[in-house]
């Protein structure tokens, strides 16, 4: 039986070409679309996965209150966390590690030296707690003494080639020397930070100074706990806040400063955190992914489901003729059945032949090194075969259950049976889903573009064209750089140099305690705030072209400026509740890199600079205090006018090499850097235009088939009309004007759904457009104009047939 | 073997009522070659279809080998049909797609016969038909009698007891006609109880017993003799 069902099956398919070429080639991009994305949720789901211990491997983040009385989180925790846990919890935490880093350093062996990015220390624990692969070394001993470190393979190949590292050394930052005593393998690219290298944390212990190691507004360690099995996270949460009180910044503290803890591998997709080790993922497009997976299938499905029923009256001589013969129904809702299997099976084998051509692209656009290996994604692969027959279920049983109800007196006795009102008004429904659906995602990939658009264009209300970032690196330069920045600025092409300590579009983490004149007194009802605190020479706010709202600029001919000089940015003055700042006293602290501690500097306000973004766009502007320091400074931003650009870069390098011979020349563009801030969104952007593109392909093709039986179903009225005068072009808008009808109602279904899911999306963002109404006229549109060039090829076929063929036909 | 007793088949469209059998009772034999006549519209197809368990009456009972089917389900009536009886049609109602093999193969499919038995079966009803050599072949590459044929030849191959033959004759030219009636009146003498619908007055006298329906009734031949319908 299930023989003659393949072989019905089979022949129905080759003898119905277009029936089965829009069915296959929908279903077949619809699942290569799916197993794509399901490659991509895997992935991103299984990040940190892969640790023995993930089970009850947690991160330690920190969470300080705000002076706007919001609890806002950060990785970075004190030095001095990660021991003290350990004391106090003795028994209720199986490991605590620090890690500190990633940071690039130069390394060197003998003539070779390289910088070298995603070094960290580390507690000599980190082995047992991440699940990292060491290839050589002991894992509990390899970073138990100070100066020892493990390199990653590729380090090892860099530096010693086919020899053995174990027991060498290398030079770091030309100041520390290691010896090696592990090498672990690369670390999976599922992970939360990939780090290249650990040097002992043993080694810090004796390079940090007293006030990191005993400070807990210090350090800049992410803290990790291994909880032994069977602890409840929760409950050991919940004994923080007293921690908080005892042992770390003492009574009252819990009410500003808060320790939590998450799940190593919740932090992907789940932890948006200041001071994140890597950009993360998203939760939420792992949502909208499979969310647009599944309206791919599901558009798929309904053009099999209206295919086939369109095409039921040829099929209905056959159900009545095997109800005849003796067939149950049930047999024949298998045969249909097993004929849309089929149909699905070889889409599933075809989908999974594109799903290979197209996974190098997929993976240029979605960053990812996903690869389809049939052994090691076996459950991915029967998951997906699963769906696809699944899939082939779901399309066929409307065919099925509405084909095998036809009762044979009626089919047999016509030459033709009806194609039955009730399957009409379905399908009508059925194509207005699709096209709301496409609808919904031709607003949204519109209204995703805008918002990323409006990130990127966004002033950040500096001037960010032609700045050379680079950094000092070290003391030695920084101590040279007024001297370097005259010999810099001989060159006419070089407009203006400033240095900061801080890295423009990098996260600002330098919070200081200010007590300021005519302040307001804080939410807590005292005088004192915490601002953000940005060190730079006298030229900042010229280099970036800042404007200013009150006040001046530093100005190096003031020479009280560099002394007691300070300047805010708008929103400190509204924090501070200031009416008239210029002139108010300041009291606060700078950092002397000298004596690598703080001290006490006083001043007064010079000037109010206008709000400007620091930071990304992804967090709003957070008060500012500016002040000038000739020696805690990290990088330099250097302004080119914009011509010759290779050359100026080149003069850059050869002149900071002539102050700094050993320093190698790293540089970026801090255009790029911003650019790279939205790399992620932009990806995720992509992607969703190429399956929304899909999406709409898919039903398009649905609709084209559609159209074409509507056609040939109307050739006897299409003949009347002609014989009575109608002319090709009225025709033809008579068969177009039905579909442009179900588009319009599928448009006033899309907007609101689309209305919905695009403000959700947009709440996220800080700064957000408002969805216009344009958006959605021009979707619908888009669409009627897709639905018009689709149908109407069809309908012009269908009009221009002679009137007498088709009614003799009939 | 079929027992028809006050039958009514009431059609209903919106507002009309339309009586297609009234009040008609019916018993065939075994082994009797019954031919049904009468105008378009009066109720040939629909006794047939009836009798065919393929439709059910409105009113009245129906026996069929001595057991009430009136109330069967789908599946019961389904069974009825594959074990006892075979369809012939006017328009012979191949399927297009199946090659004639296939086409004759398709009331075993059905059944719990081996594929080796339904080979067999196949072959056999093929060149007792005289249409083995043609059995790879498309039912539209075939003349309107050998599709007859095939038609037959798929509605024999399970051995029914009866055979129901719509008009089998009515879209063939005389030759191709006589010889399909030649066929059915060799099955019948081989026992096969045949009720056949038809138009023409020439293939009613095959028949053993014609029976004359006028607007949903049986009219005797007396009566018809008056009405100078014969």
């Amino acid at each position: 039986m299930f023989k003659n069902y393949l072989k019905v099956a089979f022949t129905n398919l080759w003898n119905h070409k277009v029936f089965s070429f829009i069915n296959i080639l929908g279903l077949t991009v619809g699942m290569a679309a799916c197993f794509l994305i399901l490659l991509f949720v895997q992935d991103e789901l299984s990040y940190d996965q892969y640790h023995e211990k993930a089970d009850r491997l947690y991160r330690v983040f920190v969470e300080y209150k705000n002076q706007e009385g919001e609890f806002v989180g950060g990785v970075i925790t004190p030095y001095i966390l990660g021991p003290t846990l350990a004391s106090v919890f003795e028994g209720e935490v199986e490991r605590v590690i620090r890690i500190d880093g990633p940071f690039s350093y130069q390394i060197e062996k003998g003539d070779k030296k390289f910088p070298q990015e995603g070094l960290a220390l580390a507690d000599a624990d980190v082995f047992d707690a991440f699940s990292f692969k060491l290839i050589a070394g002991d894992p509990k001993t390899a970073l138990v003494e100070p100066f020892t470190m493990v390199i990653d393979k590729t380090i090892a190949e860099k530096f010693f080639g086919k020899e053995d590292p174990i027991g060498e050394s290398l030079l770091i930052e030309e100041e520390f020397e290691v010896k090696i005593t592990g090498i672990i393998d690369e670390i999976p690219e599922n992970s939360h930070a990939h780090f290249h290298g650990f040097v002992s944390m043993a080694s810090g212990e004796q390079i940090y100074s007293e006030r990191v190691k005993t400070q807990w507004g210090e350090g800049s360690q992410s803290t990790y706990l291994v909880l032994p099995k069977g602890a409840n996270a929760e409950k050991f949460e919940a004994k923080l806040p007293d921690f908080v009180e005892n042992h770390t910044f003492g009574e009252g503290a819990s009410a500003f400063v808060r320790y939590r803890l998450q799940k190593v591998t919740d932090i992907h997709l789940h932890s948006h955190l200041r001071g994140e080790l890597e950009a993360n993922g998203d939760i939420d497009y792992i949502y909208i992914f499979s969310g647009v997976a599944l309206v791919i299938m599901l558009i798929a499905c309904i053009n099999y489901m209206n295919l086939s029923t369109a095409r039921s009256s040829e099929r209905a001589k056959e159900v009545g003729l095997r109800k005849v013969v003796g067939a149950y129904r049930s047999q024949i809702i298998t045969q249909f059945l097993s004929e849309s299997i089929l149909l699905t099976l070889i889409a599933f084998i075809l989908a999974i032949l594109c799903a290979e051509i197209a996974l190098p692209v997929f993976n240029e656009i979605a960053q990812k090194e996903l690869e389809i290996n049939y052994l090691e994604n076996f459950f991915v692969v029967t998951v997906f075969l699963g769906i696809a027959i699944v899939i082939g279920i779901v399309a066929g049983s409307y065919p099925a259950f509405f084909l095998s109800s036809f009762q044979p007196v009626k089919v047999l006795k016509g030459s033709k049976g009806s194609s039955g009102g009730k399957s009409v008004v379905l399908r009508k429904v059925l194509v207005i889903l699709q096209f709301a659906i496409s609808i919904t995602l031709i607003i949204s990939t519109i209204v995703i573009s805008e918002q990323l658009n409006y990130l990127r264009n966004k002033k950040l209300g500096i001037n960010t064209d032609h700045i050379v970032i680079s950094n000092f690196q070290d003391t030695t330069l920084v101590n040279k750089f007024p001297v370097l920045k005259r010999e810099l600025l001989k060159n006419p092409d070089i407009k203006s140099i400033t240095a900061t300590n801080k890295r423009m579009t990098r996260n600002l983490s330098s919070n200081l305690g200010y007590k300021i004149e005519g302040a307001e007194p804080n939410p807590q009802g005292q005088d004192n705030y915490t601002i953000t605190t940005v060190t730079s020479d006298h030229d900042f706010f010229k280099t970036y072209e800042a404007e200013f709202v009150m006040g001046r600029d530093f100005d190096e001919t003031i020479p009280s400026d560099a002394r007691e000089g300070f300047i805010f940015n708008e929103s400190a003055i509204k924090l501070l509740g200031l009416e008239d700042p210029i002139g108010k006293e300041v009291e606060s602290a700078t950092f002397d890199m000298e004596i690598m501690d703080f001290v006490p500097k006083k001043g007064k306000i010079i000037g109010v600079v206008k709000d400007f973004h620091f930071e990304s766009l992804d967090y709003t502007i957070s008060p500012v205090g500016f002040h000038i320091s000739d020696n805690w400074l990290n990088w330099m931003s250097i302004k080119l006018a914009g011509n010759n650009i290779p050359e100026t870069v080149q003069y850059i390098e050869s002149t900071i090499k002539s102050f700094a011979p050993t320093r190698p020349f790293n540089y970026t563009f801090l255009d790029e850097d911003i650019n790279q801030l939205y790399q992620g969104q932009e990806r995720v952007m992509i992607i969703f235009r190429y399956f929304a593109g899909l999406a709409i392909i898919i039903a398009c093709l649905g609709i084209f088939g559609l159209s074409s039986f509507t056609a040939e179903r109307k050739t006897k009225e299409i003949g009347i009309r002609k014989v009575l005068g109608a002319s090709t072009s009225g025709v033809t808008i008579l068969l177009t004007r039905e579909f442009i009808k179900l588009v319009v109602v599928a448009a006033v279904i899309g907007w609101p759904i689309a209305y919905y899911f695009m403000d959700s999306w947009l709440t996220d963002f800080n700064y957000r457009i408002d969805i216009g109404f344009g958006a959605f006229i021009l979707a619908t549109f888009v669409a009627i104009f897709i639905a018009v060039f689709t149908v109407s090829s069809q309908a012009i076929k269908a009009a221009l047939t002679n009137p007498v063929k088709a009614l003799r036909y009939e | 073997m079929i027992d028809l007793k006050e039958v009514v088949k009431i059609y209903q469209t919106d507002e009309v009522e339309t009586f297609a059998l009234n009040k008609l009772s019916l018993k065939i034999d075994q082994g009797e070659f019954t031919s049904i006549m009468g105008p378009s519209g009066c109720g040939k197809s629909t006794l047939l279809n009836i009798i065919g368990l393929i439709d059910m009456p409105t009113e009245g009972t129906y026996q069929f080998d001595g057991k009430i089917v009136n109330q069967f389900g789908e599946k019961q009536k389904a069974d009825v049909r594959k074990e006892n009886i075979g369809f012939v049609f006017q328009n012979f109602n191949l399927l297009d797609e199946l090659p004639v093999y296939d086409n004759v193969e398709l009331p075993l499919i059905y059944t719990s016969l081996s594929a080796k038995e339904r080979k067999e079966k196949v072959l056999n009803v093929l060149s007792k038909l005289d249409i083995i050599h043609r059995k790879k072949h498309l039912p539209k590459q075939l003349s309107g009698g050998q599709q007859q044929r095939v038609a037959i030849a798929r509605a024999i191959v399970n051995h029914p007891k009866i055979l129901l033959a719509d008009e089998p004759t009515g879209n063939l030219d005389s030759e191709n006609g006589k010889e399909v009636m030649k066929i059915l009146t060799d099955l019948n003498e081989e026992g096969t109880t045949i009720v056949m619908v038809t138009h023409s007055a020439r293939d009613a006298n095959y028949g053993s017993k014609i029976i004359h329906l006028f607007d949903g009734k049986m009219i005797t031949e007396n009566i018809l003799k008056n009405l100078n319908y014969v």
